[in-house]
């Protein structure tokens, strides 16, 4: 035998040199080489700061209306042009970013906790209480709830609040089917047993131990969620049945925009432009962390 | 002695990892005679499947990487010719058998279609004649009722069945040569004797060569005519298998042979397993990948790798200490 | 396979039942009726016309609140008169709200989806008659270019895995998901209507009309449907059996196309039931934009118009396509794995 001490069998390699990497690690390595991942991230914090610091640097409010610039296009007073009421273009889509923004991360968050939840507990239950509790989701899953909610939007006035929860509501069901179904891996884990043998009850097992484990997915499909939820909201605003006016979303300013694109296309691009970029900013990086966390996806 | 069906020089297989270049074949040599059974053993890992794969053009490149001096089959270079050549003697000329039945034979087409489309693609023939001569084949390999059983799924049958309609598939052109990638290990004991069995009716029928890649020394025992033992890539030691399990000369071979049981060996003889693992193809050490784990080693393992010794014609080994 | 089916189509029931419930619910808690938006109809007709739509029943005010059954009970009186009872009053409401759901149930058990709260002469079943076919048609169309443009796409992809060709038809594809349709509808309407004249804006009245909206409407679906394909495809490929179906010499198109693609497809099939329930959403922006008299308008206008019959209907005929074509995706799928099929 060769005289090297603790050597790794079969090679040149000692102990010392085997560094072990954690699972996060692992994976935050591999989201920084996905170069258009980390441009999105980019993006999206360039975005953040276009729509929360914007209007502070603007020298129009949102509502302020100047008639006598009225409809024109990109200037140099306006730089994204101003619409029928005259009103700033500019400061008008960055104020409805915040919207937007706000209500994706708000309902996502809404979906994020009564989704977590509703599925740890029934993955980790099991038996007969996860029988009936993903029963409820399979009846719920097949309601048409676009309808449902802009029906409940139209009879029940158009509040902010109801809007969150609406589309917090809807997307909740898949969160918590991922989340049932990691729980329900996990839970013969050793470390499970470790913790009821310390005599942790069983929700402390669930959302002390369980979930943090199950954050991986969490974490990808949250950040999937966001861009769809705003999507929605912004569908809604659309119809008219999200944010009112003189408030304004994203989707309120494409409505805005649709209806007079035939003469002041300017209105439809821009918002429509940065919606879009956002949203594929949002996918792009839930795509790329999910590859990162689950590399056996990729190839 | 005539020239050899196949014969295979310096190949190679490599991957590219992120540790660097993973060399699962690492310089590979041998003779397939022609109609007798090369049988190729060693660890898990240790390039046994991935020569085969490397040598047919079953490896992708990219991301892959399959070069060689050469490997003759019938006159023509396995590396050096085009893929759509290759292709024609897939399944004709060569054909492979697969471990896992269950997962080698596709679930979503008939047995039916997955026989017949061989012969139509190399033989040229119509469904009806492909279906008549399968089932021909079918019966020949002793699957019970084939007309019957010929329009089912693959797991509609049972291990062992599957594992002959595989063998049928392969045989069904009548190859010169026959790659048995571990043909047995998925079944259980008493199938693998019927199945090993089958195998050498059909090579004597057909007047085939066979290569049979297996870790089970019992097997080799049983049906090789030579051996080529393998490890971290490399052939480390060939010969008739008389010689190899008589007079081992290799100590990866006597390793191998001490560790498996055998009806002639005394009450009272332990079998003695090889210590450690085998090591990682995208790091192998410097030398002999086997020294660590090796009960004979000198420094000048540690050295060089060892040369290839030619002990007599077709018996050969790649050690410092034999 | 048969008797898997029964029990489906049969389980289907009790879902809807939840949905019609649910609706009803709804329509009886929101606010206004069928009169509200209109001038003030006299107290005659006003309450024979909540007789028709069943807002009253006789029995239920006789056994409640007898006092409400005058018929020339004016609309100040009647809210006093509630108000002194409230328990009666009540009362009275539940009773007649279960036989509504009673009468509407045992209506629409036989197609009948009673008249139109606003377009009083007018029934639900001739709007849900008018509508449906062009919602159906569009979503059709819609479906077929999300097939066809996905499928290939996703083909290439995998096939090309890691070249450009992937690289082009992932990026494509992911933009494909986050431009909302009303974005692009508009966009698209602009460039191809507007500026280049190569097709018409708005209406259904021939197939060159299909274009701009079916593309629209379809292109989220094309997009699921490519990374779909693409990711089944590169699973497959791994697989063993199609290394076999490679060793035995066959062409690579016949591996792709008979060996692989079977196994590869299955996630696009599985995709079609949530991706037509969405199509079914998607089409009420559509219609929207591109002025197609078809259910998802109807469904908006009813909802803003308080049209609550015509509303509820949309939302339960919406519920039976699901669910259906939920049930037939699930036949399929069961059809096209044999290992589902002949469960030995």
């Amino acid at each position: 035998m060769t005289s090297t001490p603790l050597a790794v069998a079969g090679t040149d390699e000692t102990l010392e040199d085997v560094r072990g990497t954690s699972l996060w690690q692992d994976a935050w390595r591999r989201l920084k080489k996905n170069r258009m991942a980390v441009f999105s991230a980019g993006l999206l914090v360039v975005m953040f700061l276009f729509v929360v610091a914007g209007p502070w640097l603007s020298p129009y409010t949102f509502e302020q209306q100047d008639l006598a610039y009225g409809a024109q296009g990109p200037s140099l007073a306006h730089w994204f042009g101003t619409d029928m009421h005259g009103r700033d273009l500019l400061v008008r889509t960055m104020h409805g970013g915040r919207i937007s923004l706000l209500v994706g991360l708000l309902a996502t968050f809404v979906s994020l906790t009564i989704g977590v939840a509703y599925g740890a507990i029934s993955g980790y239950f099991g038996g007969k209480i996860d029988a009936a509790m993903m029963r409820v989701v399979d009846v719920l899953y097949v309601i048409p709830f676009m309808f449902v909610v802009i029906l409940f939007l139209v009879l029940f006035g158009r509040s902010l609040i109801l809007l969150f929860v609406a589309l917090g509501a809807v997307s909740w069901l898949t969160m918590a089917r991922i989340v049932r179904g990691q729980v329900i891996s996990l839970k013969n884990a050793e470390f499970v047993d470790a913790a009821r043998a310390s005599g942790v009850g069983h929700l402390g097992i669930v959302f002390r131990h369980l979930v943090p484990n199950a954050l991986g997915s969490i974490v990808v499909y949250a950040t999937l969620t966001i861009p769809r939820v705003m999507l929605e909201e912004a569908f809604l605003s659309y119809l008219g049945l999200g944010v009112q006016p003189p408030a304004a979303s994203w989707g309120l300013l494409v409505a805005d925009g649709a209806n007079s694109m035939t003469f002041l296309p300017h209105m439809l691009i821009f918002p429509g432009l940065l919606l879009t970029a956002t949203l594929f900013a949002l996918n792009f990086l839930g795509d790329g962390l999910r590859d990162a966390l689950d590399p056996r996806m990729k190839t | 002695m005539s020239e050899p069906l196949l014969s295979v020089r310096n190949l190679h297989v490599h991957y590219p990892t992120e540790d660097g270049v993973s060399k699962a074949v690492d310089g590979v040599s041998f003779d397939v005679p022609r109609g007798r059974t090369l049988a190729v053993v060693g660890e898990s890992g240790s390039g046994k499947s991935q020569t085969m794969y490397g040598m047919l053009g079953l490896v992708p490149q990219p991301p892959g990487r399959v070069f060689g001096d050469g490997a003759i089959f019938e006159g023509e270079d396995l590396l050096r010719m085009s893929e759509a050549r290759r292709r024609e003697l897939r399944g004709d000329r060569v054909a492979m058998i697969f471990q896992d039945p269950m997962t080698a034979l596709n679930p979503f087409l008939t047995v039916e279609r997955q026989l017949t489309e061989v012969l139509q693609a190399h033989k040229g023939l119509s469904r009806k004649a492909a279906r008549a001569e399968s089932l021909e084949m079918l019966r020949r390999v002793g699957i019970p009722d084939p007309e019957g059983r010929i329009d089912q799924y693959p797991h509609q049958f049972s291990g062992g069945m599957r594992q002959r309609v595989m063998i049928a598939m392969a045989l069904l052109c009548r190859p010169a040569l026959l790659v048995a990638d571990e043909p047995t290990t998925a079944l259980d004991p008493t199938i693998q004797a019927q199945i090993l069995e089958l195998l050498k009716a059909m090579q004597r029928e057909l007047g085939s060569s066979t290569i049979l890649i297996t870790h089970d020394l019992g097997v080799v025992a049983g049906t090789a005519d030579f051996v080529a033992v393998m490890y971290a890539g490399r052939v480390v030691e060939r010969g008739t298998v008389e010689e190899i399990f008589a007079q081992p000369r290799h100590p990866y071979t006597k390793g191998l042979l001490a560790s498996v049981p055998r009806l002639d060996a005394g009450q009272k003889e332990q079998l003695v397993p090889i210590p450690g693992q085998p090591p990682d193809p995208s790091r192998l050490p410097s030398g002999c990948p086997f020294r660590a784990r090796c009960p004979e080693a000198t420094d000048r393992c540690a050295a060089a790798y060892p040369e290839r010794r030619v002990l007599s014609e077709g018996r050969e080994v790649a050690c410092w200490a034999a | 396979m048969g008797a898997y089916a029964l029990r489906r189509l049969l389980g289907i029931v009790p879902v809807l039942l939840v949905i019609f419930t649910l609706s009803f619910v709804l329509m009886r808690a929101a606010p206004g009726g069928p009169f509200d938006a209109e001038k003030p109809v006299p107290a005659e007709v006003k309450r024979n016309l909540e007789l028709k739509y069943h807002l009253r029943e006789p029995w239920c005010e006789a056994r409640f609140l007898p006092a409400l059954a005058r018929p020339d009970l004016q609309p100040a009186a009647e809210k006093a008169l509630r108000a002194e009872n409230a328990w009666a009053s009540r009362g009275e409401r539940l009773c007649t709200g279960v036989f509504q759901y009673g009468w509407l149930l045992a209506n629409y058990a036989t197609g009948d989806f009673g008249p139109s709260y606003k377009y009083k002469d007018r029934s639900v079943n001739e709007f849900i008659a008018a509508g449906l076919p062009v919602t159906i048609q569009l979503g059709l169309v819609a479906m077929v270019f999300a097939l066809i443009i996905g499928l290939a796409a996703g083909l290439v992809a995998a096939m090309r895995h890691n070249a450009w060709e992937d690289h082009a038809a992932m990026g494509a594809a992911l933009l494909g998901i986050s431009i909302p349709n009303f974005v692009l509808g508009p966009v698209l309407i602009l460039v191809f209507s507007l500026t280049l004249f190569w097709l018409p804006p708005a209406r259904w009245d021939g197939w060159q009309y299909m274009i701009l909206p079916g593309f629209t409407l379809g292109s989220v679906y094309a997009a699921y449907i490519a990374r779909l394909t693409r990711g089944g495809m590169l699973e497959v490929i791994r697989q063993d059996y199609v290394r076999t179906a490679r060793a035995k010499g066959l062409k690579e198109r016949v591996v792709i196309l008979r060996h692989a693609l079977r196994g590869g497809m299955l996630p696009v099939i599985s995709y079609l039931g949530p991706a037509l329930a969405g199509l079914f959403t998607g089409s009420i922006v559509i219609e929207r934009i591109f002025n197609i008299p078809g259910m998802g308008r109807y469904f908006v206008d009813a909802a803003l118009n308080r049209d609550i019959t015509l509303a509820m209907a949309v939302v339960v005929v919406d519920a039976i396509f699901l669910l259906v074509a939920n049930l037939l995706v699930d036949l399929a799928l069961g059809l096209l794995d044999p290992r589902v099929r002949y469960d030995a």
